[in-house]
């Protein structure tokens, strides 16, 4: 990786919908560098663009204006198709509701980013082991999120998101819906890849949350307001 | 009753509220139930309606029975049982055609030539005028005659004054005594007109000739058991007495509703169940409509269930909601069936028996609204269940996330595999029948078909007496069709193939031991034909001679053969110069030819013994049991022109004598393979309607489970799913979905096929063919339908899953 520039610059970022004759702006003129192994915090009310903000960086969304740069990748001169293999490379998700699919046990829901890039069964089972091994969800692998607690599906989540080895985890609202023991467990986690190396950006309400990370980002209404 | 009230209020409501789903529902339920009620109704005609008889439960056919096939009775043994017989009244019909005359045109006519009982037996009584009496029966006593209502109101105008005037049948005058209401027609042979049955010396005497239809009505208070043993004891007796003609022979009594149905019970009732199972696929689309519809409904029964209704109320109300859909399907189906019954019976085969019957009556009504009734219940129940017995948590939860539904999914994959099953099975079907129909009209009929062009023709007794009058007449007539232009060869024969079947006659082949057992006895199918027959049909002579002008009727008697009757009574040897004697007073006949087979009796059947003997050496009860009808064929351009020629020809030679039927015999096939074509149509066109509303159900559950799973599908490609990776989840489901549906069918269709097994030629009903054709077919149509959510699903926005509500 290349360590010289940050590892995320961002300027001039905009990103608008159609609302009647004229658009809704819901990113305005946005310029921000990420340095590599940072931790950065984005806050804000309900609407003010954070989640948006976050699927632009994780290249799950491409209707945008503006630059971004990833590393040495210019994001904005990739055509939208190009950019997936960016995300695939890079990012790993951590969503507030979990969002592990019903019907595949923890062993699978582990599996399936794995999957989507092309990594070989025996591999694959190998690294989804030491992920279980490394969460402490061994002896979970087989149930399903339903028999699982939010913590615990939480958890799945987190390592699902990190199994392929992320040099950037995108959290949102990463302990929305835990109790706050669950919570602070999650973000021990995330102190502890942060630590390791990962880039990560969260989005969150919660001030004690913020504190795990070096820099807050404060969104209103589409503009950065720090 | 309130409440009951209420759910009829609240469903029209629903129903009118959402008008696409109870639009789209409504018409998938009339085609299901519309198809159903227009067979119905056919069936309903056909094989239900009581005979139009008092008691027609005690109303019988006496047939005897050899070996395992029924036959006729002789004029003796009915004489016999009807002395005999203390349970039954017995009467005897025998139908044969006559020139008709007297009246405008010449005209061919079908008699019933019926004892004084007849109509009594059958319990009909005459429009006007009366029946026959006793004393009109015995032969020479009275040369009267009955009217079916349908002769006399077509040819006479229905006029009353019309009793007591006389009409001639060949050459004959009979004078009108009565007319008969449309039910006398019991036998269904068609008969316009009828007369005493007076029988002959020579019939009396004619110990073979199985030329009777009797009639039998159990007498008051005797039962059928009763009545069937105590004909049957009778005909053991007469064993004793006639043994030569009566030995291994047993007499039956058949209901007469199977005699009148014949053979159209088989396909009518494989047509019903066809459309059974096409009902039972729409059911199946409804269900998945409503599943769709109680997922989006699911938080209306949790809350409802939350402020306390109980599962049956809620099972109540969606049950309320499905049968009134039902009834609204109905009343299309019924709109439907009125108009689809009529061309229904305007496709079925002429011979269909009672098609008068056919129609929309109150029985058929009440089918509907059963069927109605129960469709609703069977498509509304297994959603209704599903919705009514809510896990109000989950549900309420699940509603918020815009997620779940995995059972609503599970039971909608299982509806839709049922429904590839069923499909597969209609498929399959249509797909033997197909098969079949194209083996069919491959096979080589043997002769010339595309250059015969055929004419029948018969000759009154009276001004042709003798064989040799005529003889003459028919020489004279070959002769002058010969003449026509474009005509390059003529015959006569007294049976063409696909015309008519002719007779058979028992033989005994000089240097064979008689056989052991009575249905072995070798028989023939005679055929009387003029020099030139072979050459114009175009059968090939394969070994000995054809007739020569030396064959009269002073010199030997001989005969040519086919080649099953070859085959059959001289295996391994050659037929040639061998000599065999036909049951027909002309004396023993020696082969002096063998000719390819024809197949005469229709393309999928297999050609029996046939028999051709020179017409100048047919005895005289040939000409008598023919009624002296022949076929002239011509081997010519055919058309219209060449038809009104040959028409003239037969006037130039006699002016009185009817032409009753004219073909080409291309169109003579076409007409013998129609009900076969008509059923495999029938049976296809509701395989294509299956297969639509399979491949419906498989895009509405795709398309459900697609919409139902847009979370899942934006995680997977949040956490690294490409386009193609989606698609491939979606199409793959579909694929495996049609899959099981295709193994549950074929297992199905393996059963259900060996109902067709009569129907079917030249192809096996586990013919490998036929079944991976049709699964490619599935496959493709199942997969197409599911394209357009994979497409969908393809496209789901990722951002979705940042959503937190």
């Amino acid at each position: 990786m290349n360590s010289a520039g940050p590892f995320i610059s961002i300027h001039n970022i905009e990103r608008s919908f159609a609302e009647g004759n004229g658009r809704h702006y819901v990113l305005r003129g946005i310029s921000l560098d990420v340095a590599q192994g940072e931790f950065v915090t984005i806050m804000g009310p309900s609407g003010a663009g954070k989640s948006t903000l976050l699927a632009l960086l994780g290249m799950l969304d491409a209707e945008w204006t503006g630059e971004y740069r990833l590393l040495e990748h210019d994001v904005h001169k990739l055509k939208p198709k190009d950019r997936v293999p960016l995300g695939k490379k890079y990012v790993g998700f951590v969503f507030q509701q979990y969002h592990l699919i019903d019907d595949l046990t923890v062993a699978e829901n582990l599996a399936m980013p794995l999957s989507y890039r092309d990594v070989k069964a025996s591999e694959r089972d190998a690294l989804v082991a030491d992920t279980l091994d490394r969460f402490g969800m061994v002896a979970k692998k087989n149930l399903y999120p339903r028999q699982l607690s939010g913590g615990q599906q939480q958890l799945v989540g987190v390592a699902r998101a990190v199994i392929h080895r992320p040099a950037l985890l995108l959290a949102d609202e990463p302990t929305g819906n835990l109790h706050s023991d669950q919570g602070k467990e999650i973000m021990e986690l995330f102190r502890e890849l942060n630590a390791a190396g990962t880039t990560i950006v969260q989005v969150t309400h919660s001030e004690d949350n913020a504190k795990y990370g070096n820099r807050i980002i404060h969104l209103r209404d589409g503009w950065i307001v720090n | 009753m309130d409440s009951l009230l209420q759910d009829l209020r609240y469903a029209i409501r629903q129903l009118i509220r959402n008008r696409s789903f109870t639009i789209v529902a409504a018409l998938t339920l009339t085609l299901g139930i519309g198809a159903n009620t227009a067979i119905f109704s056919v069936i309903r005609g056909v094989l239900l309606r009581p005979l139009p008889f008092p008691e027609p439960d005690n109303l019988m056919l006496a047939v005897g029975v050899i070996g395992s096939q029924r036959a006729g009775v002789t004029a003796p043994d009915f004489v016999d049982w009807r002395a005999q017989s203390r349970t039954l009244d017995l009467a005897a019909l025998d139908a044969y055609n006559a020139n008709l005359t007297g009246i405008d045109e010449p005209e061919r006519v079908t008699v019933g030539r019926v004892t004084a009982n007849y109509f009594t037996t059958l319990g009909v009584q005459p429009v006007i005028g009366r029946v026959f009496t006793a004393d009109e029966e015995p032969e020479g006593a009275a040369n009267v005659v009955v009217l079916s209502e349908a002769f006399w109101r077509n040819r006479l105008g229905g006029e009353s004054a019309v009793l007591g005037r006389t009409v001639t049948l060949d050459d004959v005058p009979y004078t009108i005594v009565g007319v008969m209401g449309s039910a006398a027609d019991g036998l269904n042979n068609g008969e316009n007109l009828w007369v005493p049955l007076a029988l002959r010396r020579d019939e009396l005497r004619a110990t073979g000739a199985r030329f009777l239809d009797v009639v039998a009505r159990l007498r008051p208070g005797i039962t059928h058991t009763r009545a069937s043993a105590e004909l049957q004891s009778i005909a053991a007796r007469l064993i004793e007495v006639r043994p030569q003609s009566n030995k291994d022979v047993k007499a039956e009594l058949v209901p007469m509703s199977e005699i009148v149905v014949g053979d159209s019970r088989r396909p009518l009732m494989l047509l019903f169940g066809a459309v059974g199972l096409v009902l039972l696929i729409a059911c199946a689309n409804v269900a998945n409509l409503l599943l769709v519809r109680a997922s989006a409904r699911g938080r209306e029964s949790a809350i409802r269930t939350a402020l306390g209704a109980g599962a049956s109320r809620l099972v109540r109300q969606l049950l309320t909601e499905s049968v009134l859909l039902a009834l609204i399907g109905a009343i299309g189906g019924l709109l439907l069936a009125a108009w689809g019954t009529g061309l229904l019976v305007q496709a079925l085969p002429a011979g269909t028996p009672r098609l008068d019957q056919v129609r929309l009556d109150g029985i058929v009504l009440a089918f509907t609204l059963f069927v109605a009734t129960l469709t609703g219940i069977v498509f509304g129940l297994a959603p209704a269940l599903r919705t009514a017995r809510p896990d109000p948590v989950r549900e309420l939860a699940e509603a918020a996330r815009g997620s779940g539904g995995v059972h609503k999914r599970r039971l909608g994959a299982a509806l839709v595999v049922a429904e590839i099953a069923v499909a597969l099975v209609l498929l399959v079907s249509a797909g033997l029948l197909l098969r079949s129909f194209a083996a069919v009209t491959r096979v080589d009929p043997g002769f010339d078909a595309e250059r015969v062009t055929a004419l029948r023709i018969a000759l009154p007794s009276r001004r042709y007496a003798t064989p040799a009058q005529s003889v003459l007449f028919y020489q004279s007539l070959v002769a002058r069709a010969r003449e026509l232009s474009g005509v390059r060869t003529s015959a006569v024969a007294s049976s063409v193939p696909f015309g008519s079947v002719g007779y058979s006659l028992a033989i005994v082949i000089e240097g064979q031991p008689a056989p052991a057992r009575r249905e072995d006895t070798p028989t023939i199918f005679p055929r009387a034909i003029s020099a030139g027959y072979f050459g114009t049909m175009g059968i090939r002579l394969l070994a000995g001679r054809e007739f020569e002008p030396g064959d009269r009727a002073s010199s030997v008697r001989v005969g040519i053969i086919n080649q099953t009757a070859a085959r059959r009574y001289f295996p391994g040897e050659d037929a040639l110069g061998r000599r065999f004697t036909p049951d027909d007073n002309g004396g023993p006949i020696q082969i002096v030819g063998v000719v390819a087979d024809v197949r005469a009796f229709g393309l999928a059947s297999d050609p029996r013994p046939e028999l051709f003997y020179p017409i100048e050496q047919a005895p005289a009860t040939h000409w008598e049991w023919t009624g002296r009808a022949m076929t002239l064929v011509v081997n010519a351009k055919g058309g219209l022109p060449l038809q009104a020629g040959l028409r003239d020809a037969v006037r130039s030679l006699d002016r009185s004598l009817p032409i009753y039927s004219i073909w080409s015999a291309t169109d003579l096939i076409a007409r013998s393979v129609a009900p076969r074509r008509l059923f495999m149509l029938l049976i296809a066109g509701f395989a294509t309607v299956a297969l639509l509303l399979a491949a419906i159900g498989v895009y509405g559950v795709m398309a459900f489970s697609v919409s139902q799973r847009t979370r899942e599908l934006s995680i997977r490609v949040a956490l690294g799913a490409v386009r193609q990776d989606v698609m491939r989840l979606v199409v793959g489901r579909a694929i495996a979905l049609t899959g099981l549906g295709l193994a549950l069918g074929a297992a199905g269709a393996f059963a259900a096929t060996r109902l067709l097994t009569q129907s079917l030629y030249g192809v096996r009903p586990t013919d490998p063919l036929t079944y991976v054709a049709i699964a490619v077919l599935m496959c493709a149509v199942t997969l197409l339908a599911s394209y357009v959510p994979a497409r969908r699903a393809a496209r789901v926005d990722p951002m979705v899953a940042l959503k937190n509500e």
